[in-house]
């Protein structure tokens, strides 16, 4: 049996808020009647068969959604393995590979910070020949030798010209 | 349904997928939803259609509606449903006039305890759709005034006053009525 009853209405408080007492007490009226015509006349109730069918179908959405949900897990699942994948690779090819900005870094660190010292020695032994030389040539100068002799003057010749070779070879690297 | 608790529970085991949450839905629900669509459309086959039809919503929906408000939001998707059987059949209607009439004197209820039973169903009928979906849903729902208003989104004066109106000329129409 159909249940009528208000559920939550105070139908007085609910008529005195909108209506006169007159006009609250007719409407009344007119809300019971109407209750009476539909309890004289009850609405048919849908047959059992139907029911069943109804849960049946219910039974069978549900079925349906459980394995598209399942279908749906799995792609998800799948889909997050492939990017995991992709993004794993890629960082260990990251990882492992040569990265050019880095290769230009390390260029230049090892460039200003290597041990590459020869040029370096290089250049001091030039430096010091030339300062031997000129040690030489300032003696011979001051006449610590006689620089009147002819051989004497050829090797002082011979000293110059190795000073401005030694210098050209230096500058020259 | 009794107690709001009960219904709560009910929806938590639908929410969680399990038929016998439904079960108990429909067995619950069946007799007002069925009576809501059988004065409305006054033919059996059309509100058997429309209650299946309205209980596969629910298990698609179910996790959208608050347990709180479980009847109004049931009751409002039934009247969205409703619309759109009045929408299609008007459509329908149109497109095979002739044949459509001669479907409706077929389709009238034509078992002997349903001419006692229908006199309130006619006479429905010929209320304006609105006034009676609303007395309707009243009566079929158990709403609160209240509640009523909010599901059809009107002031509460105008849901009372509409369905004062209406149930006054329901009574008129049955007082008049040689059924």
């Amino acid at each position: 049996m159909t249940e009528f009853k208000d559920k939550n209405d105070n139908i007085d408080d609910l008529l005195k808020k909108f209506y006169t007492p007159d006009e609250t007490r007719h409407t009344k009226n007119d809300f019971a009647s109407a209750d009476a015509f539909f309890e004289k006349f009850p609405a048919p109730e849908p047959s059992q068969q139907t029911l069943t069918d109804i849960k049946q179908k219910i039974a069978q959405q549900l079925e349906n959604r459980m394995r598209t949900s399942w279908t749906a897990v799995f792609i998800k699942t799948a889909a997050v393995a492939a990017i995991v994948a992709v993004v794993s690779a890629l960082l260990l090819v990251n990882y492992t590979g040569e990265n050019p900005i880095k290769i230009a870094k390390n260029k230049q660190q090892q460039l200003w910070q290597s041990d590459e010292t020869g040029s370096d020695t290089d250049i001091s032994a030039y430096d010091d020949e030339i300062k031997q030389l000129r040690s030489e040539l300032l003696a011979i100068n001051l006449g610590e030798e006689n620089g009147t002799n002819e051989i004497l003057s050829e090797q002082i010749e011979q000293l110059e010209l190795e000073i401005v070779v030694n210098e050209n070879t230096f500058w020259k690297g | 349904m009794s107690s709001s608790n009960n219904v709560t529970q009910i929806i938590e085991l639908c929410r969680k997928g399990r038929p016998e949450g439904f079960s108990q839905l429909v067995d619950g629900y069946s007799n007002r939803l069925f009576g809501y669509f059988y004065r409305l459309t006054g033919n059996r086959d059309d509100s058997n259609e429309l209650l299946s039809e309205l209980f596969l919503k629910v298990v698609e929906k179910i996790g959208m509606c608050r347990p709180q408000t479980f009847d109004a939001w049931l009751f409002k998707t039934a009247s969205n449903l409703f619309a759109d059987y009045v929408r299609t059949k008007k459509r329908r209607e149109k497109m095979l006039n002739q044949i459509t009439k001669d479907i409706q004197t077929k389709t009238q209820p034509d078992r002997a305890d349903d001419a006692i039973t229908d006199k309130l169903t006619r006479q429905l009928q010929r209320l304006d759709g609105e006034t009676a979906e609303i007395i309707v849903m009243r009566y079929y729902s158990g709403l609160s005034f209240e509640e009523l208003a909010k599901v059809r989104k009107e002031p509460l004066g105008t849901c009372l006053s509409k369905v004062h109106r209406g149930l006054k000329k329901l009574r008129q129409l049955m007082e008049n009525s040689n059924d």
